[in-house]
């Protein structure tokens, strides 16, 4: 380990808390080559005509290259724009409400004057983060089933005619984001509720000396102080904007082919095609997921640069 | 908090930087809407999985898709 002192490199001591850091970095380090970086050398296989038959090692370096063959199905299928628009559409909106949202109730939950009623609400709403999408699926069915379900029951109290919900595209881009929302909600809040609690409350003591509102307080004082984080975790879903929830937009939707133009996305015309497409073209799909993720996380880090040069994460 | 704290607590800066009651009351029944509508599905599920399966399609209606 080299340092500068007096302009001369000197070599500094290991010490023993060296050790122990090194230690402590090692597990998730070694997680990191084992899964992250080793499979990186799986890319090859969408520039290869990949078939499963024998051993992998030897398919991917005895199968013949095929160039940019397995990206056309990407962007010349018909379904192209739909696929994109839905993926950056939903996405946008949803890392704008999954800030939003958890925000404004970490800011509330904070305000309440009993904390034991606040720990509570937080942990109830934290409960759906555990349900899989397959049970979610389940519960919007027997909500949304056209014969059977609750609203459609509730229609017919009202008088009103049921609704095919399945089959009707222009409600579930509602249902879709108002899923997502709740899953995330509680989880969500964590990471801000752990924020303001960080928070040092002399501040709020010199404010209320100088008469400032509650509104005002959260205003000049909570929210410019979770900017780093609410920066951090828009960086970190924006790097994730070419991606979406599988569960989500596969088990939700009940794969109904009317809903197909509000509910395939990225991943999910992927696993359709998989059906009769090949590995190369999965691979393909995936690869193009990750370097275009990589070149809007790198954009947006950019972009908070330009304008907060701290809030920035390189 | 313990009581000690919290009567401390009150006695300082704390007693005059808090939200109005109406407000907190507001607060509740908001955090209570959205407490219900997580914890209600969650419920749903787990009797769901504590029932026999023939009296689960019967009174789960929907839940679980009829074949």
């Amino acid at each position: 380990m080299d340092t500068k002192s007096g302009g001369k490199r000197v070599r500094a001591r290991w010490r023993t808390q060296d050790t122990e850091l090194t230690l402590l970095a090692l597990p998730t380090t070694i997680w990191y080559i084992l899964f992250c970086f080793l499979p990186m050398f799986g890319l090859i296989i969408a520039f290869k005509d990949f078939k499963i038959h024998g051993g992998f090692l030897s398919n991917v370096i005895h199968s013949e290259w095929s160039g940019f063959k397995n990206f056309e199905f990407l962007f010349k299928s018909n379904d192209a724009w739909v696929v994109i628009r839905n993926t950056l559409g939903y996405n946008a909106i949803f890392i704008v409400l999954s800030i939003a949202v958890p925000v404004t109730l970490a800011l509330m939950i904070g305000q309440l004057h009993s904390g034991k009623a606040g720990k509570f609400y937080q942990t109830l709403m934290f409960l759906p983060y555990f349900l899989s999408w397959v049970v979610v699926s389940a519960i919007v069915w027997a909500f949304l089933s056209f014969d059977k379900g609750i609203a459609n029951q509730f229609l017919a109290d009202l008088g009103k005619d049921p609704v095919n919900w399945y089959m009707e595209p222009k409600y579930w881009p509602y249902f879709l984001v108002f899923m997502n929302v709740w899953k995330g909600l509680g989880y969500g809040m964590v990471v801000y509720l752990a924020t303001i609690s960080g928070i040092d409350s002399t501040y709020y003591e010199a404010a209320v000396i100088d008469g400032a509102t509650k509104w005002q307080q959260a205003r000049f004082i909570t929210l410019p102080l979770m900017k780093l984080v609410i920066v951090m975790m828009f960086i970190l879903a924006v790097g994730r904007i070419f991606y979406t929830d599988f569960g989500l937009f596969f088990q939700v939707p009940r794969d109904s082919n009317s809903l197909f133009n509000v509910a395939t996305t990225i991943d999910v015309l992927v696993y359709k095609q998989l059906k009769t497409a090949t590995v190369g073209m999965a691979s393909a799909s995936a690869f193009v997921q990750s370097v275009l993720g990589c070149v809007t996380i790198l954009t947006a880090n950019w972009i908070v640069r330009r304008i907060d040069p701290d809030s920035a994460m390189m | 908090m313990s009581t000690r704290n919290r009567v401390e607590a009150e006695t300082g800066l704390d007693k005059f930087n808090r939200i109005g009651t109406f407000t907190n009351v507001g607060f509740h029944a908001i955090f209570i809407l959205l407490a219900l509508v997580c914890l209600v599905p969650v419920l749903v599920v787990l009797s769901i999985s504590l029932s026999r399966i023939a009296g689960a399609r019967i009174a789960a209606t929907s839940l679980l898709q009829s074949r």
